[in-house]
């Protein structure tokens, strides 16, 4: 039985894609609850201010949110910077269910200082060993189960399945039909993901994917 | 006679014509008058009877007297694509040296080159496009509209005589569509009623908080004759320049000498009030942290970024400097949300965007300048010299450590995603801010290219960064162009995604080579729309993320080639796939603008992110399905 982990090419931006949209989307609906504060005279600014009491704006309908609770981060050393740093245009959520290798945690991380995520040089390094050993490969993921997929007999049948499946279901393996160029542009990013396949297995693994699910190979892009 | 009157009352002729009309039809003098009163529209009595702005009194074609009115008011340049209707406007620039016509090609180019020009100018872009063209200049209108920019659209409507008739491309009362994103629209009534309309439409689409304005004329008021005023436009430009409640200044004052860890955040009304330096000094006297200005809406960078008290984007929780307990904020509608435990302050000069979304603890409508100017005086008058250095040493001291650290992290990844032999985006950054002049107006038209910009410095003596609130794409080649034509000296770069550019289309270029426009234009090709498909696997999560089918973001299939497209317009380019050809490259666009010529880098940079290895998509034959091969 597998376990159906979130895709490991999830991970790849999701974390990006979540903090574009914390850049630009728009504000919470206004603080209905705390009303007009009532007239003022010039030169006063209210003792309690309603900014103290009130909750984080709500975000609008319609707004991307990371649905369900925030879940608590496995303890670890560099999850208080994780904990805090990344969850100030997000939740942790989103990066919960993801799985990758420490040198596409460290692409995503670095993906992140761009767009605003406060980390330090002198700890990135922990935050990205972190996110590696919490959300590596292989990592359960307590989430709903891959639809049952038997793929098809062939040599390199067991070698797809064991570098594959370690991150996501191998129903999307046979769901499209790809080209070679597009396997092979597939198996190199996965194996960057963290997909522990060595040079002679991926060149079986994508004999095998070519194989079973292949197209015609188009014109070169 | 009677034709005469229906003349007057369907076309609103001149006064003068009509009295001359009724007198040679055998009229008494005082009935001439009185039925010339009756018939004559208000606007155009007052105007007839010489308003006190009038400069001059001009008997021409409704045409000339649009043009006329907008020379007056200083107006330099109009963006333009025409239609038969509109003839009268154009025919009046034959003979008209003051009035610098620019032709796009497409109406959404009109609009933005006309965008462009205003941002960078301060002036209001004047564009006139067709009335059937209106929808497609609109997409770009909606940039114009949210971040505030001063444009007069104008179009030939279908004429009085005959509107409504549901004749070929008339559609019943096309200024109402403009209502959502027009300051003002509204549609002429009279031909010698026009100078008075431009004019009012002039000083709606200046007066800040600025805007777009919508004017329409019908055709046959263009092209019939009156004798009008045309006006003093200066005299109906109001000061907004409103100054903050002294009461409230002394307030904030103390409060800001007296804060622990107060925080400011800038936006575009900084930019657009012209207060870099004041809110730059402001920050200074108080060592105050200064966030903001990058996304949620902002299209200016009016902060030097890489100034140390500069910490980087807003957000309501920060790490960085942890709990604010005085936010003040310059006229940034994105940063104007409360953080916890901290008294928000908020300076706009939009009234409308003031404590529109969020609660605000003091609420100020002012210049921002002049707000940033008394507060400075207070805050001086209020404490010693050397207190005040006192308290802005220390609290600057642990924002410039923060801010040194920033710079450290972005060269430590600079340099570790500099290798490969794909372009990535980050070295993309690293050889334009190594290979553009410091003074150079950088035009962002880009999605996930955004993560460039932190890697480039914006403001002060740094590059100019301008760019869109709304992100609405294919804005970015012609915005180039305007703020090129607004700013000839300097040098002007476009930076547009592979989908933006497609948005927009080649047409903008097409503008750059007839006009000899200098710039260098830069696509992003990734051969996908990146973000958006990362956003709809991501956010979405849905069957196109669980089958690892693209179903509508990658733009490959057929390969777009930005240099031969740029080359069939009239803009010599050149395709960059190698890392180690950027640096020569972008120096071959440098040596084109200094030669007075546009430059087109088609720059294949790698995909990122979720299915960014995919190149698959819903593909289908409409030849296969033939029966008959024609
Ligand atoms: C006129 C317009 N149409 C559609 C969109 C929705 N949209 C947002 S980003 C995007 C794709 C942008 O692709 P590209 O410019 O290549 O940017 P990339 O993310 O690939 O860098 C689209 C279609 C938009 N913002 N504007
Ligand atoms: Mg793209």
């Amino acid at each position: 039985m597998k376990k159906y982990l979130v895709a490991v090419a999830f991970a790849a931006s999701v974390l990006a894609i979540v903090s574009v949209h914390a850049q630009t989307s728009p504000q919470g609906p206004e603080g209905a609850a705390q009303g007009q504060p009532g007239a003022r005279t010039p030169g006063q600014v209210p003792t309690t201010t309603p900014a103290a009491q009130a909750p984080s704006p709500a975000p609008p309908p319609g707004a991307f949110q990371q649905a369900g609770p925030p879940g608590a981060l496995p303890d670890g050393d560099g999850k208080e910077i994780v904990a805090v740093a990344c969850t100030q245009c997000h939740g942790p959520s989103v990066f919960m269910q993801l799985r990758m290798g420490e040198a596409a945690w460290k692409n995503q991380v670095y993906d992140m200082v761009l767009r605003g995520a406060q980390i330090g040089p002198d700890e990135i390094g922990r935050a990205i060993k972190y996110m590696a050993t919490a959300f590596g490969p292989g990592v359960p993921f307590p989430g709903p189960q891959a639809p049952a997929v038997t793929l098809a007999d062939g040599a390199g049948k067991e070698i797809v399945e064991g570098g594959c499946a370690l991150c996501h279901g191998l129903d999307r393996i046979a769901v499209a039909k790809r080209a070679p160029d597009q396997w092979k542009r597939i198996v190199d990013r996965m194996v960057f993901f963290g997909s522990p396949l060595s040079d002679d297995q991926q060149k079986t693994a994508l004999a095998y994917l070519s194989a079973q699910y292949g197209a015609p190979q188009t014109a070169a892009k | 006679m009677k034709d005469l009157i229906k003349q007057a009352l369907d076309n609103g002729i001149s006064r003068r014509k009509l009295m001359k009309g009724l007198g040679a039809a055998g009229l008494g003098a005082t009935a001439v008058k009185t039925l010339a009163d009756t018939l004559t529209p208000a606007t155009a009595r007052a105007a007839d009877a010489g308003p006190v702005s009038a400069t001059r009194t001009i008997t021409a074609q409704g045409g000339t007297l649009f043009t006329q009115q907008l020379k007056d008011a200083g107006v330099e340049f109009m963006f333009a694509n025409p239609s038969t209707g509109d003839g009268p406007i154009y025919d009046s620039l034959v003979n008209e040296p003051g009035i610098q016509l620019i032709k796009g090609i497409q109406e959404g180019a009109v609009v933005a080159m006309a965008d462009g020009y205003a941002r960078l100018s301060g002036k209001t872009g004047v564009c006139g496009i067709a009335n059937v063209g209106l929808p497609n200049g609109m997409t770009q209108l909606v940039n114009t509209y949210k971040d505030n920019i001063p444009v007069l659209m104008v179009v030939a409507a279908f004429g009085t005589d005959v509107a409504g008739r549901d004749y070929a491309q008339d559609y019943d009362h096309q200024e109402p569509m403009m209502s959502p994103i027009t300051k003002w629209f509204w549609m002429a009534e009279s031909t010698q009623g026009i100078p008075d309309v431009t004019r009012r439409a002039l000083k709606f689409a200046a007066t800040p908080p600025s805007g777009p304005v919508f004017l329409s004329i019908p055709d046959n008021l263009l092209k019939a004759e009156a004798t009008a005023a045309i006006m003093d436009q200066k005299r109906f430009t109001v000061s907004m320049k409103v100054r903050p409640d002294h009461a409230d200044v002394m307030t904030l004052a103390k409060m800001l000498i007296e804060a622990k860890n107060p925080i400011m955040t800038v936006g575009d009304e900084v930019t657009m009030g012209q207060a870099e330096k004041d809110v730059l000094e402001l920050a200074e006297l108080l060592g105050l942290t200064v966030a903001g200005q990058g996304g949620q809406g902002n299209w200016s960078k009016p902060f030097p970024t890489r100034h140390p008290l500069f910490i980087g984007g807003f957000q309501s929780t920060m790490r960085f400097p942890g709990e604010v307990d005085i936010h003040l904020n310059m006229g940034d509608q994105g940063a104007e949300r409360p953080m916890k435990g901290a008294t928000l302050i908020s300076i706009r000069s939009n009234p409308t965007g003031l404590a529109r979304a969020n609660p605000v603890d003091l609420g100020m409508v002012s210049d921002i300048r002049l707000a940033a100017r008394d507060i400075i005086d207070a805050v001086k008058g209020m404490a010693t010299k050397e207190r005040l250095k006192q308290i802005a040493d220390d609290r600057s001291a642990r924002t410039r450590d923060y801010h040194a650290s920033q710079v450290k992290m972005r060269e430590m990844i600079a340099t570790d995603l500099n290798s490969g032999s794909e372009i990535k985006m980050e070295r993309l950054a690293v050889e334009l801010e190594a290979g553009l002049e410091k003074d150079t107006i950088y035009v962002s038209d880009c999605d996930s290219g955004r993560t460039m910009d932190p890697l480039l410095s914006w403001g002060g003596a740094d590059k100019t960064y301008i760019s869109t609130g709304p992100n609405i794409l294919g804005w970015g080649v012609a915005a180039a162009t305007g703020a090129k034509l607004a700013r000839p000296n300097r040098p002007v770069v476009s930076c547009v995604g592979d989908g933006s550019m497609l948005f927009g289309g080649p047409q903008p270029l097409w503008s750059q080579a007839r006009y000899n426009a200098p710039v260098t234009n830069i696509v992003v090709n990734n051969r996908s729309y990146n973000n958006e498909r990362n956003r709809i696997w991501s956010f979405i999560a849905g069957q196109q993320f669980k089958t690892g089918k693209d179903m509508l973001c990658y733009n490959g299939s057929p390969d777009v080639d930005f240099a031969k497209a740029a080359q069939a317009f009239g803009v010599e380019g050149e395709v960059v796939k190698d890392p180690a050809q950027l640096k020569p490259a972008i120096a071959r666009a440098k040596k084109a603008n200094v030669d007075g010529r546009p430059y087109m880098l088609d720059i294949n940079v790698a995909r990122d992110g979720v299915g960014a290895a995919s190149t698959w998509y819903p593909a289908y034959s409409i030849a296969d399905q033939r029966t008959r091969k024609v």
